[in-house]
């Protein structure tokens, strides 16, 4: 992991923030914003696990700064990590089917999940990612610490108004 | 130089022509890479596309919420065409749009779109009219998407077009550099090949020339050792012995009549034996006092030649002589033959010249002196013829006496002369052996005694014997005329001290009178030929004793000397070489 990325990450752990891996899965109690489901161990709604604003607030905050493909400069994200989220529900298998508002539907392998510190975003430079621009959620890979994201094939996997993620 | 210089003209153009090519096809081929990753507008068609799908579905839900349908959620689907058009108003997209010239066309989309979201709230079931003023924004919002999908699909088109175009541009140019570096390596190839085969013939013609040059060497070898074998046997045929040196001084060769020549231990003349070891063994073997050089050191250096006697083989001549190499040669003869042959001849030479100059000499001498003592004879009897009658007895008795001592003296004289003329003419030779001069001494003495009646000779000796090396017979005579003299000049009854000694290497046989003695300034002349000092006058004589004596002691290696002060007597004395100390080998018993 670049230096970087250390700098910014470190005084977010410092926050007293709950052991998630080990909570078990409370429902949440407004409408969800991200629903997870496939090959989960722990699911709060039937088979799947819905997420709304508080629950995912509950996961290790992280920062990001990177440029995109679609958007001019260098942006500041926050969010979660893809991986922390993926623990958390106890995902096991090959790839993420991630669907988008736009029924925006694309295949991440779970490897770059653990190979990148991806970034599921939900604010940029400050603001609150909203569906009427690229909210609530955006999938924002590292691109300015690894050159190999600096690729058509990784820039399709930018994932925005994401809203259903299916482990398979 | 200028001979070499195309050698490696070609290869360096050819170099760099191949690094030009290649860095020509390296900075094409990393545009083309550069170009590749430049994908922002290719996202474009995609994001027009997913904003007209956006469009109808907003269409959709609109009319199915205007049919009743509960589940519709046109507000979903407005945020979605919102997220879509906020897309294309942002950076990049709204660039590439402002490059086309259709940004205006999206400002007029978003300006329908926001009057499409308060219209959303005043939709109602079932009311036709309400969904009217909707579709009244969304259908000219439609179209702006759809002029612009149009004009972004003919600038993509263009755009790939062109892009291909410059690709391959790029492409042929690789190609062409890299049809160059194939031309400038197939050259170097070339260059390399040929420079390999004229390798091969140089090598080959060196090989060549090896072999000629091998083949010359051998036959000059060869020549020469035809030649040296030729010189080795002429020089072992010959009757001289040769040895050859090299320029250090080493024995390289020698014929095996060198070691027959010479008496020297075979090892002497071994090969790398150095010359002057050789000359001093041959130094050591040859007779000393007969050798006929001055050094054989002096020859080490340059050229020599010097004749040498090796006692029982004979006379050796040995020749040194540098030679043009650097080197010496050392020839040596036998010239024993030559030698005696030499000598022998010498002698007779001398054997002649002594007769001759015995009768000159004895011609001159008999001429000189002789006069005087036949004037005297003649005047003598001319006064007896005259005046004979008148004379008494005793008086004709007196003058015959007299006569007959001028007689006596002539017939002296005659002896003496001719022993003189003897030795002037070398006819009297020494034959040196050991004897003992003690009772040599006293049978002279003895023998004077009796033949002039005078008995006072002491004979006194520090040793005995006192071996000298002499002629027995010429020291006799040496002592007869020493003691004569001796007697001669002493008063009547005067003693004769004679004394017998040694004094280093020499014997000596000292005669000391007390007679008149002799003046000192004629003692340096006694030993003249024919001197009389003038205070002799009345003593007999004829001035030869001593100038015999002198003579006949020198040439046997002795001496006679003589000292005196006048009136107190004279001394002479015999020298000769004693045997002990000259000739150590000598017999003492001879």
């Amino acid at each position: 992991m670049p230096r970087r990325c250390l700098f910014w990450l470190t005084p977010l752990l410092l926050i007293p923030a709950s052991p998630v891996v080990a909570d078990p899965l409370p429902a949440p109690e407004e409408p969800p914003l991200l629903q997870v489901t496939g090959n989960i161990t722990r699911t709060n709604q039937d088979d799947a696990a819905h997420f709304d604003r508080e629950l995912l607030e509950r996961l290790p905050r992280h920062e990001l700064q990177t440029s995109t493909s679609v958007t001019d400069g260098v942006n500041h994200f926050e969010g979660f990590l893809m991986r922390d989220l993926l623990d958390w529900v106890g995902a096991e298998g090959e790839t993420a089917a991630a669907l988008a508002l736009n029924d925006y539907l694309i295949e991440i392998p779970l490897a770059d999940f653990h190979d990148y510190d991806v970034l599921v975003a939900d604010t940029m430079d400050g603001e609150t990612l909203t569906p009427r621009d690229k909210g609530p959620l955006w999938i924002v890979y590292p691109r300015d610490d690894h050159s190999e994201l600096q690729d058509i094939r990784y820039d399709y996997r930018w994932v925005w108004q994401l809203h259903h993620l299916e482990i398979q | 130089m200028r001979l070499r210089r195309p050698a490696y003209v070609l290869p360096g153009l050819a170099i760099l022509a191949f690094a030009t090519f290649l860095s020509l096809a390296l900075v094409r081929l990393f545009l083309v890479e550069q170009d590749m990753r430049d994908n922002v507008d290719e996202n474009m068609l995609w994001v027009m596309t997913q904003a007209q799908v956006a469009g109808h579905h907003l269409d959709g839900e609109v009319n199915r919420r205007l049919l009743g349908d509960p589940e519709a959620d046109p507000a979903l689907r407005f945020d979605v065409l919102t997220s879509r058009l906020v897309l294309l108003d942002a950076g990049p997209q709204r660039r590439y749009l402002e490059e086309i010239g259709f940004a205006d066309r999206l400002d007029r989309s978003l300006q329908h779109l926001e009057a499409i979201e308060p219209l959303l709230d005043t939709l109602e079931p079932r009311v036709p009219a309400s969904g009217e003023a909707i579709h009244g924004h969304l259908e000219p919002l439609m179209a702006q998407l759809n002029r612009i999908a149009n004009a972004v699909m003919v600038q993509e088109w263009e755009a790939t077009g062109a892009r291909l175009d410059t690709h391959r541009r790029n492409m042929l140019q690789a190609i062409a550099s890299i049809l160059g570096i194939l031309a400038s390596g197939l050259v170097l190839v070339a260059l390399l090949v040929q420079a390999l085969r004229q390798r091969r013939a140089a090598q080959r013609a060196l090989a060549r020339h090896r072999d000629e040059l091998e083949l010359e060497v051998q036959r000059r070898t060869r020549d020469l050792e035809t030649e040296r074998q030729r010189v080795v046997a002429a020089i072992d045929t010959a009757p001289d012995g040769f040895a050859a040196f090299d320029e250090q001084g080493r024995l390289v060769l020698a014929n095996p009549q060198l070691g027959e020549l010479l008496p020297l231990p075979a090892s002497r003349l071994a090969k790398d034996q150095p010359l002057p070891g050789l000359m001093g063994a041959i130094r050591e073997a040859a007779r000393r006092e007969e050798t006929e050089c001055d050094s054989l050191d002096q020859g080490e250096r340059g050229a020599l030649q010097c004749d040498l006697e090796f006692e029982g083989r004979g006379w050796r001549q040995l020749m040194l002589r540098s030679t043009q190499g650097g080197g010496q040669v050392l020839r040596v003869a036998d010239i024993t033959r030559y030698k005696a042959a030499a000598q022998a001849l010498e002698r007779s030479l001398q054997r002649e010249r002594g007769v001759s100059d015995f009768y000159r000499s004895f011609a001159g001498m008999v001429s000189h002196q002789f006069r005087t003592p036949l004037a005297v004879i003649d005047s003598g009897l001319q006064r007896l013829l005259r005046r004979g009658e008148r004379m008494s007895a005793d008086e004709r008795a007196r003058r015959y006496l007299g006569l007959r001592e001028a007689v006596d003296q002539m017939t002296r004289l005659v002896e003496s002369s001719l022993t003189a003329a003897r030795l002037d003419g070398g006819q009297v030779e020494a034959n040196p052996e050991s004897c003992d001069l003690v009772p040599l001494a006293e049978q002279a003495c003895r023998l004077q005694q009796e033949a002039n009646d005078h008995p006072h000779i002491q004979v006194s000796t520090t040793a005995r014997p006192l071996l000298a090396w002499c002629d027995r017979a010429l020291v006799e005579q040496v002592l007869a005329n020493l003691l004569s003299n001796a007697i001669k000049y002493s008063p009547r009854g005067g003693t004769i001290r004679v004394t017998l000694g040694r004094e280093e290497e020499r014997l000596y046989c000292r005669v000391q009178d007390h007679g008149i003695g002799i003046a000192p300034d004629d003692l340096p002349r006694v030993f003249e030929r024919f001197f009389r000092s003038r205070h002799a006058a009345g003593t007999p004589g004829v001035g030869l004793g001593l100038n015999i004596s002198r003579h006949l002691a020198r040439i046997q290696g002795g001496e006679v000397t003589a000292e005196s002060e006048k009136g107190l007597g004279a001394t002479f004395t015999l020298w000769l070489p004693a045997t002990q100390g000259r000739h150590d080998h000598a017999d003492p018993d001879r």
